[in-house]
Order: C-alpha cells, then structure tokens, then sequence
C-alpha cells in the first residue's frame, strides 16, 4: 500500500504551504522566506531581520506577532506579514504582495550631487506620508528591487530628502543617482523603523554615530532634536573612508553653530574607526542615549560596546544599513 | 516559606541582575562569541528568562527549551559551562545575595548541566 506523498513529507518533516495557489513543500526550521527562495520563487527582500520591511506577502491565516509587529496597521489588516519573521505552518496560504497595497506613487523634484557618489535626492509624495524623522522609506526600482533609505528631512520641510550612496553594481542606486530620473515618478513605501528622537528627556546626553550615508537619519534626528528644544549635550561623530565620503560638512557646521549644545567630529580612515574615537572620547555612556546608523559591522559592534559602556539597552538606537548583494 | 525567587526579589532582582550578568558574558573573550547577535534586545530577554530559572521562578523556560536553545551551539563544552555559571555566581554575589540564596541558585543551573551541553 501506498501512502501518499503529503503523509510521506509530514514523516521526514516537511510541511506543505500554497503560495500564489501552487503548493510548496518546506522545511519548518527555516523561514517562510527562506523556503520560497530556495524553490527560486523571486520573492523581494534584504535585510532578513524583520526590519526592511521588504518580504511583505498575504495571508488569512494566522502568523506570529514579529512578523506583525514591525508593520503599519493598514497594511496587517489587509493580511500582510513579513516572511522572514514566520515558519511555514501546514496548509498555510499565502499571496505575493500587491504593488499597489504596498507603494504609491512620489515625484522627484530635485537632485543634488554631494561627493563621494553621494546625492542628495528630494521626493515629493502626492499624499500625505506621515514619519517621525529618522525613519527609513522603502522605494521600488528597476526589475521590482526594493531598497529602503533613510529620511534626512523633517515633515515641516515639506518634502522627502534621502542620501543616496551610488553602488558600483546598485541595481536601485545606480538608478536613483542617475539625472534621467529627475521629474519622473518613483513608488515609495513605508515609513519604517524605530531610529527616531522621542521627546521627554530633554537634559540626556546624546551620542551619535553615523557612517557615510548613515548621516542621513542623523540630520533628521538632530534638527528634531533641536526644534524639541533639546538642552542636553549632543556629539556627533561622523565617519567615511575618506575626505570626500564627509559628504556635508558644510552643512554639519553650520548646525554646529547654530546649536551651542553640538559638537561635531568628522573622522576618515586615516583618523582610525570613528566608533572607537567615540568610545574613547565618551568611555562612561550610563544615561545616554545613543544612536548608530550605518556599516552594519560598525553598528553591531558599537551597540555593544556602548552597552558595555553602561548606556541601557532601552536607550541605543540603531539602524544598519544593510547591503543587498547583487547576484550578477 | 517563601520560594527563593521571592526571597530573592523577584522580578525586580532578575532585572537589575540581568545587565550585570548579560555585560560579565560578553566581556569574556572565552564566551562572546556564542552570545554574538544583531538582536541584543531579544538576547537580554533569553538571559533574562534564564536568570529566573535560575532562581525557581515563574517558569517560561523549561530543561527542553534550554536543550534547544544551545542545540546548535558549535563546540560547547564543559570550560564554557563553567564560564557561564561563574558569571552568574559572581553576578548574584556581587548584588549582595546572601550565600545560602547563591548556593540554591548555582544548584538549579548546574541541573542545566545536561541539557545545555546537549548530552
């Protein structure tokens, strides 16, 4: 007698998932992303951290609340769910996301080339995009890549500016640099994230590290900061690898002496990592808020040794900018 | 009689014990690696609910999670078991928990013994 094969597959512990109606064996130890990846279906993604935000798909069924959680309240009622944050559950049925639930629809309006292949791109939404500055978007470029960057503007500034740091083989980047993209429309999502000021400590001090477009969220924040009329000590360490990566140092400067409460340090490779001068400058974080934007290696290593350093963990923002690889 | 998670303090004593011990961890070199994690938060958390065990408290987290939680640990052995409960000794001796308390809580993580080197 035979058995059939979804009995033989539960046996070797396999379970079955319907995605866009054609069922899917998986492996329940791994991700639901990391199953529909490994049968080459092109689901989008990056970070598989649940904080991208990318690997949205649908489901009536139910998922876990970390799959959940990270989301806009619009977008869980609609069913979505992050798939990096969710095993394959049996009998599971899952659709891709719809493009439309997901994105609208912005123009760009102006583009500023800074050194280092570094712009400065400002986008404006045709409805409104509510965030908290600090936050990060995530925009659809060519073959459907989604990337998500940093929002270096506030909401009162009436647009969204990001920085954008042309990658030598950047699907999307390399795309949003390039002029031809000026007065054209460009699908954005989002906001996402949690590296953002929250008022009510206005006498902390506040450690910030940002490298190279890690800057971006850090503007925000600071000029948050300031218009929460923020008293505490601010330093702000930013870090490139060379001259040409300190992208605004103009501008930094100009803040710097406007705000009698910050300090800015600029700091290559040659000057050594920028963490470690920070570290060094600042060795007792007990009451400090810190905040790590940037090389994903830099921000690991950081928050952990600002923990160290005694600054609670509650009180360590940090966003790695994480680098999709490209497969060429 | 009270439990010894009640003499202890409670939640309130986990709390302020888990900074202590979670820094004494990833401040030695022999250990740090296997405590490597962007997610440092969740990390705290599973400290957290190991410290309560530790003191007989309300338990989420049983010998199978334990058993599980180290499974894929490369190379565990007894050196860094040891390392782990000599952190957790100091930790509590340090937060001024008296010896009998300290003694009772060394004993429940060595009852992890097994489970946790996956034997």
């Amino acid at each position: 007698m035979t058995k059939d094969n979804s009995a033989q597959d539960r046996e070797q512990g396999h379970v079955t998932v319907h995605y866009e109606g054609s069922p899917v064996k998986c492996d329940p130890s791994k991700s639901l992303l990391d199953n529909l990846l490994e049968q080459e279906l092109p689901i989008e993604h990056c970070c598989k951290k649940g904080s991208c935000l990318t690997c949205v798909l649908k489901t009536e069924d139910e998922v876990e609340s970390k799959s959940r959680d990270p989301l806009k309240s619009t977008l869980v009622e609609q069913g979505y769910f992050l798939s990096c944050q969710q095993k394959p559950n049996d009998g599971m049925v899952i659709q891709s996301a719809a493009a439309n639930d997901i994105f609208e629809e912005a123009l760009v309006t102006e583009m500023i080339q800074k050194s280092g292949h570094v712009s400065q791109i400002f986008i404006k939404p045709y409805g409104d995009f509510l965030y908290k500055p600090g936050q990060f978007l995530n925009i659809r470029g060519p073959e459907g890549a989604v990337r998500s960057y940093s929002i270096a503007s506030l909401p009162s500034d009436n647009i969204l500016e990001l920085h954008v740091k042309e990658h030598q083989f950047g699907i999307v980047s390399r795309w949003l640099c390039s002029s031809e993209l000026l007065g054209k429309e460009v699908e954005i999502s989002g906001p996402g994230g949690d590296c953002f000021y929250l008022p009510g400590k206005e006498d902390q001090s506040m450690l910030m590290i940002g490298t190279g477009t890690g800057l971006a969220p850090m503007m925000g924040i600071l000029r948050d900061a300031k218009n929460n009329n923020h008293k505490g000590n601010i330093e702000l360490y930013f870090g490139a690898v060379n001259e040409e990566g300190l992208y605004m140092r103009s501008e930094l400067l100009a803040l710097e002496k406007e705000c009698d409460n910050l300090t800015v340090h600029f700091g290559t490779l040659e000057d050594g990592p920028i963490n470690e001068m920070a570290l060094k400058n600042h060795p007792d974080l007990s009451g400090w808020r810190v905040f790590l934007c940037g090389d994903p290696d830099m921000v690991k290593k950081t928050k952990t040794k600002a923990y160290l350093a005694d600054a609670a963990l509650t009180d360590i923002y940090s966003d790695p900018f994480d680098v999709r690889d490209v497969t060429l | 009689m009270s439990s010894l998670y009640e003499r202890i303090g409670g939640d309130a004593a986990v709390d302020a014990a888990v900074d202590v011990f979670y820094k004494k961890v990833l401040s030695d070199d022999s250990i740090s690696h296997f405590f490597e994690t962007t997610d440092m938060d969740a990390q705290r958390e599973k400290q957290k609910k190991f410290l309560s065990l530790a003191f007989g408290g309300p338990n989420d987290y049983s010998g199978k999670d334990m058993r599980a939680a180290h499974a894929g640990l490369d190379g565990i052995n007894e050196a860094h078991f040891a390392a782990v409960a000599g952190h957790l000794q100091a930790t509590l001796e340090e937060l001024g928990v008296p010896a009998a308390e300290v003694g009772e809580a060394m004993a429940i993580a060595a009852s992890t013994h097994d489970d946790v080197l996956g034997l």
